[in-house]
């Protein structure tokens, strides 16, 4: 249960906020998770969602590996919404089940196993960031020669985005969505 | 040095992201620190840019209320390129010089006023465990009301997403200034 009451009718807006749910429902559908919060200020909703829209819309980044990203931060940051969300979205960009559930299941600090290499330099990455907050130039490099410097920025703003939705999400106590993926041990 | 080439002038943008340069340069008086990388994907800076200008300048949180939750944030983080840079901006605000050092040190909620140690307390949790207890929630949430505390949480986020960005690409501050502990 949220610990703050969620927007998700129009109508708990002001008038004058309107064009703001507006645009935050209409690339994804419905106002989701983390901007049923944030909409206690329209305008910080909107300006937060327009940067998970872009990187999640209109990224250059393969689906996959953005997936891939965003899955290993929900695990280090225990983001249960997130994992929920994105499990789903994971598999429908073509993310391997078992990469799905080796990361779920790495266990706190520890190491995800069963992972290809590819998708190994991707879960490192952003694990060692979020955990020690630095990278190792190896990962980097690694990184950077798959998907260039643009790529890895995007790569590395997507990890950044997703910590702070993580923080709300958490603090707030918002859970999967009935029906999605629970997010093991946490 | 930053370990990816950096975007340092405009002229090193396409003419159609040019605006976003602007609207940094306009909010902030330079373009510095994570803008640098971050211009590699110009909407991204943009937009990111955006956000934190809500958050740092349009926010009714008490300016010394803010630079100190954003100071434990970037310690937490180990962003040395904010904690130079807002160290002095604390200082502007009225935090304390032991404030700031119970910060610097690590000590943290230890050293601060009763206020402050809320605030640190919730900062400290949301970042490192991932979760605020009962209590801690509920007084900030008395104090600041629903929409206070989602800003604040926001606040504590914003500076984890920079921070993050910075400590990938090993973004320094200048020389000279309030430096982090190893």
């Amino acid at each position: 249960m949220s610990r703050i009451p969620l927007i998700t009718q129009k109508d708990q807006l002001a008038p004058e906020f309107h064009d703001h749910y507006d645009r935050l429902a209409a690339r994804r559908g419905s106002i989701v998770g983390p901007f049923r919060l944030l909409l206690h200020n329209p305008e910080l909703a909107v300006r937060a969602g327009d940067i998970g829209a872009y990187l999640r819309f209109d990224g250059a980044l393969p689906r996959e590996v953005a997936e891939i990203v965003i899955l290993t931060a929900a695990r280090e940051m225990d983001a249960r919404y997130v994992w929920g969300d994105h499990t789903l979205l994971g598999r429908q960009a073509g993310v391997r089940e078992a990469c799905i559930q080796a990361i779920g299941n790495t266990p706190t600090g520890g190491e995800t196993k069963g992972l290809t290499p590819e998708e190994a330099e991707i879960v490192e990455y952003v694990q060692e960031l979020v955990r020690t907050q630095r990278v190792s130039d190896a990962k980097v490099q690694a990184l950077e020669a798959r998907f260039g410097v643009e790529g890895l920025v995007e790569l590395t703003a997507t990890i950044a985005y997703y910590r702070m939705l993580a923080c709300v999400l958490n603090t707030c106590q918002i859970d999967a969505d009935p029906g999605k993926d629970i997010l093991p041990n946490s | 040095m930053p370990r990816i080439p950096v975007v340092a002038t405009k002229d090193a943008l396409p003419a159609e992201h040019h605006a976003v340069w602007d609207g940094i340069l306009a909010s902030r008086g330079r373009v510095a620190g994570p803008w640098l990388v971050m211009l590699h994907v110009p909407p991204v800076a943009g937009m990111v840019a955006h956000l934190g200008a809500l958050l740092r300048f349009d926010l009714p949180l008490p300016g010394a209320i803010r630079e100190m939750v954003i100071l434990v944030a970037v310690r937490e983080v180990k962003c040395a390129f904010e904690w130079a840079a807002h160290v002095p901006l604390a200082r502007n605000e009225g935090v304390s010089e032991s404030t700031v050092a119970a910060i610097r040190d690590g000590r943290a909620p230890e050293g601060l006023t009763p206020e402050e140690a809320e605030y640190a307390t919730f900062a400290l949790q949301v970042l490192r465990k991932h979760r605020v207890d009962d209590a801690t929630f509920q007084k900030l949430e008395q104090r600041l009301g629903q929409r206070g505390l989602l800003e604040l949480t926001s606040l504590i986020g914003y500076y984890c997403l920079v921070g993050t960005v910075m400590n990938a690409f090993e973004v320094e501050p200048p020389p000279g200034g309030e430096a982090l502990p190893d």
